[in-house]
């Protein structure tokens, strides 16, 4: 296979490079070795900052974070909910800190609003009422998983090309540049080529593997988040806690739900995004101060994304620079590679055009970037991730003879039968786990409990999986699930994890079925 | 006396032009939009089977649309009734009713002169538990109204005046001389032997007692039999007005000297001639409305009255009912709402005070309050029938309230309840979008569908859609309801607070609480789907104003 | 308030809590129960006695009694070790006695499990099942001709998956998908078996069945052949399609939940059991004569209950008996100290299809041989109490699959204990 430029990486840093390229003409590939978002852009907090939580530490990405914020709400609304946020101390958080808050924030051109404690508290119901200091600013709220899904589509109606499962295995450099990539295609299972002319690693904490495979170096530090996702949204705005950065400050709304983060744990490997019981109740107990009922709500289930962090330096994780990386590995003899890792969400853009330019500079394109004036057309594919959306479509509906499949967030059989068929063929792997990744379904507070056996039926019936396959796609989804339920096992979901236990092991036996075919 | 014959004439003549503007107004007045003459007319051929209905008669005589009240109810309008056609047909047509039975006519003659007293007597006793009943029963008494105290001072007046009219006149001994200076020939021996008798037997109390040895009296009355007794039985047959006469004695002479006896009788006449003149008047109309509408109803209950072919009948049929009430109150002591009478204090809810309005609506006169609250009242009523089959008076009320309905869906005063289920989600939602938190809302202290606590035990397990009446008795559910129970409340957990307001489900809820009380994770699925159509309700009627 | 006294106090309205209510009430003594919905409103009505052992190993069993023998060598805390056989049986036994005569017969020979189909189309081993599943058993054995007949809009309920699955050992399955007559849309087995009781509605849906029936022996349908008249709808479509008519279960909210809630709720009154329906215990106080005053309620305390003795089965986590919080299971009523495994982290496993099943599963009251819980101290916590069901603690009823026959043996054996005590005059 042939292109111009290869990216590695579907991630929020690689979709952005795919389209920004494609919208300056440049033929280009991105190779995923999973699905879009497997890393820390699929296990992040959603947030848009407004660039408030960097202005004491880090003026540079604070800026940064303000510029791109109000770009991407002008460019792609549709993936934003404009929520604003808070900056909230309680009694026994640093006065001082948060009093020099307005002058940092002014410093680096960040609006900022002082707010009388009990007008926020009128605003936000479940404040504490310990609270001393709130501040407005113009945070909001980010669906990646919708972000990758227009990027991805903008770049394919431009002539790009996307290639999922597709995971590369080694590098063939001749003359100080790559030659030929080699990759495993596991939906053919079969090994192909690609050459191009240009290869792009934005593989995020795996930069350092893909680095390495290609005789570069990147010295990639994992730190893994891991956030709680609560039954239902606990407030309309973005919660910060004003204080020095620190974990569990963050309560970001997600459309129906609240993700409440982060942490920032040093882990060996990227493939080690487990979220933990002890991280969980260390968060719940530390931010309940700032939103007591943060320790009675439900949590539906927890997640982990790896930061990859570019090592610059010791101490905390959490100092080093949330600044993104672009490497030319010119300076190690391989003159068409290119690394850029690092940075955050809010930023991608910025990243991806960054590195497009120096794309463009190797390949002699001089078409300037686009992406900062273009904006990004809604797609199809992401429509159905977004919260709420079916029932809103259903409530009003004129065709309503349907019948609900994912009970708790609404998503009747039309809606999977529409995601299904634009799945194409599976071959081999989970449509259930797709078809979460596509819609609502199994995010809900069951989390697949009762969603996951509806549709492994309806897919029976559609004759998407035959034989035992349903089957054992349907444990492989509820392991996934699972992976997210136990760190918050605690009160209501508990009961709701017994129930599944009974409805998939007491009556369904499940546990006794055979993974084999 | 002459007086009265004299005023008789033209206050009868007066009672019959008021009772045919009556029947004019009646015939203006529309309630399920039949005016023609023409349909009315078509209603004629109809009054003869109605005239002639021996269930109608029967009901009518038995009064057995009063057996709904309970026995004592039945005793009490038996009494008054049989008291005042009694004293109808032996007293004040008295000689006709003799003529009838060949018999020769006398006030004081038994047997007139014993059934006057003893249908005197019935209708006074009927008349005491009436105003008991209106005394003693709590919401009785906060409906009655001056009427009702009206007609009953006027009957109760006619009977009581009568009563002591008669007592006045036996204890005069003025009566006694005038009559025996026209009818008795007998010298001062005898007079005082018919004194004697006149004392013991006839209760007159003369200035000096009179002596009444036995041996007078056996003599005496020898004399009685002869001269008096052929138009006078004695006292002891008008055992009321005896007994009365025997009390007020000691007042007898100054009784005398302001001559009470012709006061008492002038009264005993006004009584009469304003209950004549009042008779076009309200509820006083009822001797003559309630028979005909019991001859209308023909023995029938109401769905069956329902069948009726001709509109113009039916509507003929409501005039006469909404004319036939007598505010007795029976239909609200047994109202199945009448709880939000007592709470709410709007009148209407009450079947009693809403037929009242519902003549005045029939013929537009109701405005501003009134009508709002003729509107909420027939909002809440739940058409359950009881009024109705308790009705003494036969008014098909279940009749009146669905044909006022009607008219009040279209004039969209019955309430959202009656034009938001048939509309579309979206049509719902387009109205209630928009609509700021009412004033309801604010002062309720427990919110339940705003607070996400509500719905924190929700399991998906569907077991409130599962029990629910409506859904299961709904052929498919989501083209009727859009969402099932358990889906409003995942819609209320995710924000959609619109949507579940727009749901067919909050509006055909018939808050049976099976949902509530199968739901393992103490969802309050009942009480939240009540709380939003309080909301949708509340804000829905605040926007209008 | 309103005041109530009895013999017995039975806390908890599941399987346990209505077959101690049942054997307490059969014994002549006064019963109140309090309890809320979700026990046997979920139940599949398999009566469950012992179908893995050991769980790690997956090793499924044919003989429940046998498999038992090695269970109680083996596990020495489990509940199973303070029973008989016997007692089990005979427990077993009068529960289902109870069921018949309200409607609701019982298949199964007690003495080896049946071998039945779920609607994910695997094979579920149980001991006891209702007459109306009994023939697929039977079917699935011969591997007969038999149609199973699915609904559009019945969901979780897919004719495709069981023949996928099924029938890659049962050719001679086949399925049809039709649609429920009278009815549209969304379809909940309740609403399906109320229609049912109307005889023209059977005659209609055999009317929809037999152009798919072909030569088939068996006709399977999801469960909800009507509520308590089950055994005559199921006879009459057998007689109207000429093959013979079985139940398998559907998805949660299951038929069977509907047909046990009806079966007690007519059944206990007339024994005179005097229920308090969704209300909890919110106040316990002991007596140290002995018995307790219990104040039960829904939103608000309503009834004061002042019992002689108490059963405690308030079930598990679902059934609120534990609550997990952050940091600890506690019990909910008395507060009896909770057996759990060390730390939460414990609780579960990272795999959700560990064979080994979860630790907090096993978590539970600890108790003597007459099943009176133990307090912190290890001694008993009150003589009077008793407790049943997946309150104890030792055993996994979910991966075991001792579900019902472990809460109605356990139940029965606290009942006896309990009678023998209260005549015994304490």
């Amino acid at each position: 296979m042939e292109t111009q430029v290869l990216i590695i990486g579907g991630g929020a840093t690689g979709t952005g490079l795919l389209r920004d390229l494609a919208l300056r003409g440049v033929p280009c590939l991105l190779i995923e070795k999973r699905d879009l978002n497997a890393g820390a852009s699929g296990g992040n907090h959603g947030l848009l900052h407004s660039g408030g939580r960097y202005v004491s530490g880090d003026a540079e990405a604070a800026i940064e974070c303000r510029e791109e914020g109000e770009i991407l709400k002008k460019l792609a609304p549709q993936c934003i909910e404009e929520t604003n946020g808070l900056f909230v101390a309680v009694e026994g958080d640093d006065e001082s800190f948060a009093s020099e808050f307005p002058s940092h924030c002014s410093r680096c051109g960040i609006p900022c609003e002082e707010l009388d404690p009990d007008e926020a508290r009128r605003l936000e119901p479940y404040l504490s009422e310990k609270t001393v200091a709130a501040y407005e600013v113009e945070d909001g709220a980010i669906d990646p998983f919708m972000l990758a899904l227009d990027n991805v589509a903008h770049a394919a109606a431009h002539g790009a090309k996307i290639m999922r499962n597709t995971r590369v295995t080694g590098f063939d450099s001749e003359g100080g540049s790559i030659k030929r990539v080699h990759v495993f295609d596991e939906t053919e299972q079969c090994e192909r080529t690609i050459e191009a002319e240009i290869v792009v690693n934005a593989s995020g904490a795996w930069a350092g593997e893909i680095a390495t495979m290609a005789g570069a170096q990147v010295g990639v530090i994992c730190s893994k988040g891991t956030l709680l996702v609560t039954q239902d949204r606990l407030s309309t705005r973005v919660i910060n806690r004003l204080r020095k950065p620190s974990d569990a400050d963050i309560l970001v709304p997600g459309g129906t739900v609240s993700i409440l983060g982060t942490t920032s744990v040093r882990v060996d490997s990227p493939d080690d995004a487990v979220p933990t019981r002890e991280e969980c109740v260390r968060q719940v107990e530390d931010a309940m101060r700032m939103m007591p009922v943060l320790e009675t709500t439900r949590y539906i289930r927890a997640y982990a994304g790896i930061r990859p962090l570019i090592s610059l330096g010791g101490g905390d994780d959490r100092n080093v620079s949330r600044g993104f990386s672009l490497v030319d590995h010119s300076d190690e003899n391989i003159n068409n590679f290119i690394t850029i890792s690092g940075g955050k969400l809010t930023t991608y853009r910025l990243m991806a055009e960054k590195t497009a330019d120096m794309v463009c500079a190797k390949i002699g394109v001089s078409k300037p970037c686009l992406t900062r004036t273009e904006p990004l057309p809604s797609s199809v594919s992401g429509r159905w991730t977004e919260p709420g959306r079916a029932p809103r479509e259903f409530a009003t509906g004129d065709a309503r003879a349907e019948v609900m499949l994912c009970e708790c967030e609404l998503i009747p059989r039309s809606v999977i039968g529409e995601v299904v068929r634009g799945l194409g063929d599976m071959r081999g792997r989970s449509a259930l786990n797709a078809i979460n990744l596509r819609s609502r379904m199994g995010k809900g507070p069951c989390q697949g409990a009762f969603c996951g056996p509806r549709v492994t039926s309806f897919l029976y019936d559609e004759g998407v999986v035959g034989g035992m396959r349903g089957l054992a796609e349907l444990k492989s989804f509820t392991q996934r699930r699972w992976k997210g339920q136990r760190p918050v096992m605690w009160g209501r979901t508990a009961e709701q994890t017994e129930l599944q236990e009974a409805l998939h092991c007491a009556l369904l036996e499940l546990e006794l079925t055979g993974d084999q075919e | 006396m002459d007086l009265f014959y004299a005023a008789l004439l033209p206050v009868l003549t007066l009672a019959v032009l008021g009772l045919a503007f009556r029947a004019a107004r009646a015939m203006r007045s529309r309630l399920d939009g039949v005016t023609g003459l023409k349909d009315r007319l078509k209603a004629l051929p109809g009054i003869a089977a109605t005239l002639l209905s021996p269930k109608g008669w029967f009901d009518i005589l038995t009064l057995r649309r009063s057996l709904g009240g309970g026995p004592w109810r039945w005793m009490t309008a038996a009494l008054i009734h049989a008291g005042f056609i009694g004293l109808l047909v032996v007293h004040a047509f008295g000689p006709w009713t003799a003529d009838l039975f060949d018999l020769y006519y006398e006030a004081t003659l038994d047997p007139f002169y014993f059934l006057r007293d003893l249908f005197g007597f019935m209708l006074c006793l009927g008349l005491l538990m009436v105003i008991c009943r209106r005394l003693f029963m709590p919401r009785l008494r906060r409906i009655t109204r001056p009427m009702d105290w009206a007609l009953l001072i006027i009957v109760a007046g006619i009977g009581l005046s009568g009563v002591f009219w008669q007592a006045a006149k036996s204890v005069s001994p003025a009566a006694f001389e005038r009559m025996t200076e026209e009818y008795f020939y007998g010298g001062e021996e005898e007079v005082a032997a018919l004194k004697a008798v006149w004392t013991v037997d006839y209760d007159v109390v003369f200035p000096r007692r009179p002596d009444t040895s036995p041996e007078t009296l056996e003599f005496g009355r020898e004399l009685n039999a002869d001269s008096c007794s052929s138009c006078h039985a004695p006292a002891s047959s008008a055992f009321m007005s005896s007994a009365v006469a025997k009390v007020i004695s000691p007042a007898a002479p100054a009784l005398e000297r302001i001559d009470a006896a012709a006061a008492l009788g002038t009264l005993h006449g006004l009584f009469i001639l304003a209950g004549i003149l009042l008779l076009p008047i309200g509820k006083f109309a009822h001797v003559l409305t309630t028979p005909l509408n019991l001859l209308r109803r023909r023995g029938r209950s109401s769905s069956e009255a329902a069948r009726e072919r001709s509109s113009g009948e039916m509507e003929a049929a409501r005039q006469e009912g909404l004319a036939a009430c007598t505010h007795c109150g029976e239909c609200s002591l047994r109202c199945s709402v009448a709880p939000a009478y007592d709470v709410l204090g709007i009148r209407p809810v009450l079947p009693s005070e809403k037929i009242g309005e519902l003549g005045a609506y029939a013929s537009g006169r109701l405005s501003g309050k009134r009508l709002d609250d003729f509107g909420s009242g027939s909002r809440i009523c739940s058409q359950c029938g009881r009024c109705t089959d308790v009705c003494p008076s036969g008014i098909d009320l279940q009749d009146l309230w669905l044909s006022s309905l009607k008219r009040l869906k279209e004039e969209k005063l019955a309430g959202p309840q009656y034009y938001m289920p048939g509309k579309s989600p979206s049509q719902r939602m387009t109205a209630l979008r928009g609509l700021a938190e009412s004033r309801a809302e604010r002062a309720r202290a427990e919110k339940l569908v705003a607070r996400k606590e509500s719905y924190l035990g929700c399991v998906q397990c569907t077991t409130c859609t599962s029990v629910c009446t409506v859904v299961n008795a709904s052929a498919n559910p989501a083209r009727e309801l859009d969402f099932t129970p358990q889906q409003v409340m995942n819609l209320l957990r995710m924000g959609l607070v619109d949507h579940a307001l727009g749901a067919g489900m909050t509006w055909n809820c018939v808050t049976c609480y099976k949902c509530q009380e199968h739901c393992p994770q103490g969802v309050p699925v009942a009480d939240v789907l009540f709380e939003l159509r309080n909301i949708a309700n509340a804000r829905l009627r605040e926007g209008e104003d | 308030m309103i005041d109530i006294s009895c013999d017995v106090m039975v806390i908890g309205a599941g399987h346990a809590g209505m077959a101690a209510a049942l054997f307490a009430a059969q014994k002549g003594l006064s019963v109140a129960q309090a309890g809320t919905t979700g026990g046997i409103d979920f139940g599949s009505g398999f009566i469950d006695v012992l179908g893995v052992h050991p769980t790690a190993k997956l090793l499924e069993h044919d003989d429940p009694w046998s498999a038992m023998d090695s269970l109680r060598r083996e596990i020495p805390d489990h509940p199973y070790t303070r029973l008989k056989t016997d007692e089990i049986k005979e427990s077993l036994r009068e529960f289902i006695a109870f069921l018949d005569a309200q409607g609701l017969p019982y298949g199964g020979d007690g003495q080896s499990n049946l071998r039945l189909p779920t609607p994910a189309g695997t094979v579920k081993r149980t001991c006891r099942a209702p007459q109306t599943m009994i023939p697929g058993a039977d079917a699935l054995a011969s591997k007969a001709p038999c149609l199973a007949v699915a609904f559009d809009g019945l969901k979780g309920f897919s004719g495709h998956q069981l023949t996928e699955t099924l029938g890659r050992h049962w050719p001679a399955l086949k399925s049809a998908t039709i649609r429920f007559p009278g009815l549209d849309g969304e379809l909940f087995p309740e609403h399906m078996a109320l229609a049912l009781s109307d005889a023209k509605r059977r005659e209609a849906l055999a009317e929809a069945v037999r152009p798919h029936l072909g030569d088939a022996q068996y006709v399977a349908f999801p469960a909800m052949l009507g509520i308590l008249d089950c055994t005559k709808i199921t006879t009459h479509l057998s007689q109207l399609l000429g093959a013979t008519v079985f139940e398998i279960p559907t998805l949660p909210p299951p038929i069977m939940g509907t047909r046990l809630r009806a079966a007690f709720d007519r059944g206990l009154p007339a024994l005179g059991v005097r229920t308090l329906s969704q209300k909890t215990v919110r106040g316990t106080q002991k007596h140290p004569s002995g018995g307790f005053t219990f104040t039960v309620g829904g939103a608000r305390d309503e009834y004061r209950v002042s019992a002689r003795s108490a059963i405690l089965a308030t079930g598990r986590f679902f059934g609120k008996g534990l609550r997990q919080e952050m940091h600890g299971i506690r019990e909910t009523v008395f507060d009896i100290p909770v057996a759990q495994p060390s730390g939460p982290d414990e609780w579960y496993s990272q795999e959700f299809f560990d064979p080994k099943g979860h630790p907090a599963d096993r978590s539970g009251v600890r108790f003597d041989s007459s099943f009176r819980p133990l307090g912190p101290d290890g001694q008993v916590y009150h003589q009077n109490l008793r407790a049943a069901g997946a309150i104890l603690c030792g055993h996994d009823w979910i991966r075991e699959k001792c579900g019902t026959g472990l809460a109605v043996a356990t139940a029965w054996k606290a009942v006896q204990s309990l009678t023998e005590q209260l005549e015994g005059g304490n």
